[in-house]
């Protein structure tokens, strides 16, 4: 089983899809670094910004919301096409015959959540790093200037989904968030690469679950207040708004992953060598 | 995808536009209703607006989903014994093509209609019947003429790369044009060339709040104030999609056969 997770995976890593969101996502995380480094140029030491705001999912960046926007698509190219690729080029059944059913579509389901986790959760580890050489350990400012450790600080940090891990560390809160937005990006894989079961014939209808569940979801949040808000209020990290509950974020994620692997496992009993 | 799935989808739709004004029926008629959440308006230059934007062009990025790959099949499936049976391929892609847009005009109208009727439905008071039709028949032409381009470019691009680098490439070129916006406000709109700017982007030819008319219905619409007919608009988007069709013509006339399956590219 090992083997064939490991064997998924290395597939995984050599297709274009993998390679083009891996590098979107960093060229997103890196120019987002740079872009609030070289905004402070010339600041005093005193006015610098803290490394753990600088993160492309820090909701108050310039260019969250477009990351918010694209997402939903890039999600989709990681490992979405995973099980509709095996599928056309018909290595299902050989895995399968070697490997049995069941453990194909179990190391499938594995190998499609690690995929999707690394593209969401690495490139911003790897920000957070960058951002540590070029700033100053210790610059105490957020990027909506307010200083750290402030009573206002602590009253923004106290709507965050883990207040007392803000409070103690915001950059513990921001590799927090970061696991987190990874995991979603797993899950979202999962729920998506799923619907090869389906037998669509063409990719481009891969891009259309998960964007009609975040459009449902948003008019949800439309009709019952922004902290339904599943991109914004949720996945960003150092988002602001009051009401925002872990039990529902993880709700959804559970909901994702069941699903997938509801609809994946349920192949597995029709599939016969 | 079946037709009548996508029929559903769309209603779906036009249920949810309603449950998002289900709130304010009290506050605005139906005129602003329709403007505001089917006719991508709120025209404020913010970040948030962009958000709202792309969200709000959920039914259009549909059918470019469900039809980017309507004429696309053709060439995917069976083309030596589809292609050897036809005498003429040029008049044939001019059909395709044409059916395309006239499957485009019949989804966009059933969702503005059906949301229409819907908020109608809700409670949304009917302020003036004769706005509410021209603005409703404008928004079906400007958005079926809009999806109609790019859906057929993704139709064409999908031939040499397949249907998933297709919508990539089409929707980074959306989003591009949403970015601009943000641009077009840092220039202005009431000099000449921010004028000429803004009316050359494609979304903001779609953004109905953005336009004027001449026949006395700028109560709701116009909030830009810079003498945008919608005339200009359909005559702009009409000319595009026939510089696309003829430009695809003259290009695929060359392709025979899809020896590689371009479903398998990433």
């Amino acid at each position: 089983m090992k083997g064939l997770v490991k064997a998924q995976f290395s597939i995984g890593i050599r297709k274009q899809g993998f390679q083009f969101s891996f590098l979107l996502m960093l060229i997103y995380a890196i120019a987002t670094s740079l872009y609030y480094c070289s905004t402070q140029i010339g600041y005093e030491y005193s006015g610098l910004y803290n490394a753990s705001f600088l993160s492309g999912i820090n909701v108050d960046s310039d260019f969250a919301w477009f990351f918010c926007r694209i997402m939903p698509f890039i999600i989709v190219l990681p490992s979405g096409f995973s099980l509709f690729n095996d599928y056309k080029i018909r290595i299902v059944t050989v895995l399968q015959s070697k490997y049995g059913v069941k453990k194909y579509y179990i190391s499938k389901i594995i190998s499609v959540f690690i995929l999707g986790f690394i593209v969401f959760a690495v490139p911003f580890v790897l920000e957070y790093l960058l951002n540590l050489v070029i700033i100053p350990g210790d610059a105490g400012n957020t990027i909506t200037n307010w200083p750290m450790y402030t009573n206002v600080y602590f009253d923004m940090g106290s709507s965050y989904l883990f207040p007392e891990i803000f409070a103690y560390s915001p950059t513990l809160y921001l590799m927090v968030s970061i696991v987190l937005t990874g995991i979603f990006g797993g899950c979202a894989s999962v729920f998506i690469a799923s619907f090869a079961v389906f037998r669509v014939q063409f990719k481009i209808l891969f891009f259309l679950p998960l964007y009609m569940f975040i459009y449902v979801i948003s008019i949800l949040a439309d009709t019952f207040g922004n902290k339904y808000y599943v991109f914004d209020a949720y996945i960003m990290a150092f988002d602001g708004v009051f009401g925002k509950s872990l039990f529902y974020y993880i709700a959804i994620m559970i909901f994702l992953l069941t699903f997938g692997c509801g609809l994946i496992m349920s192949k597995s009993y029709m599939d016969q060598i | 995808m079946k037709k009548s799935s996508i029929y559903i989808l769309i209603l779906l739709l036009s249920v949810f536009n309603g449950i998002k004004v289900l709130s304010l029926t009290d506050l605005y008629g139906i005129n602003e209703s329709v403007v505001n959440n089917i006719g991508l308006a709120k025209p404020e230059f913010l970040y948030s607006y962009m958000t709202l934007l792309a969200f709000d062009m959920f039914p259009i990025i549909l059918v470019q989903l469900v039809c980017g790959t309507y004429i696309y099949k053709h060439f995917f499936m069976a083309t030596a014994y589809y292609f050897t049976r036809h005498g003429n391929k040029s008049k044939w892609f001019l059909n395709e093509s044409g059916k395309l847009f006239f499957e485009i005009v019949s989804i966009i109208s059933t969702y503005i209609i059906s949301s229409t009727f819907i908020m109608i439905m809700l409670g949304t008071k009917i302020d003036n019947i004769l706005s509410l039709i021209y603005i409703d028949i404008s928004i079906i032409i400007l958005f079926t003429l809009y999806t109609y381009i790019f859906t057929f470019i993704i139709n064409v691009i999908s031939i040499f790369v397949g249907s998933q680098i297709g919508f990539i490439v089409v929707f980074s070129i959306e989003m591009v044009f949403v970015i601009m916006l943000l641009i077009h406000e840092k220039i202005g709109f009431s000099n000449g060339i921010g004028n000429w700017l803004i009316k050359l982007n494609p979304i903001s030819n779609i953004i109905i709040s953005f336009h004027s008319t001449k026949f006395g219905f700028n109560t709701y619409i116009d909030k830009l104030d810079i003498n945008f007919d919608i005339i200009y608009s359909i005559l702009y988007l009409v000319s595009i999609a026939l510089f696309c069709v003829f430009s695809a013509l003259f290009t695929l006339k060359n392709i025979d056969l899809s020896i590689e399956n371009r479903e398998e590219i990433g």
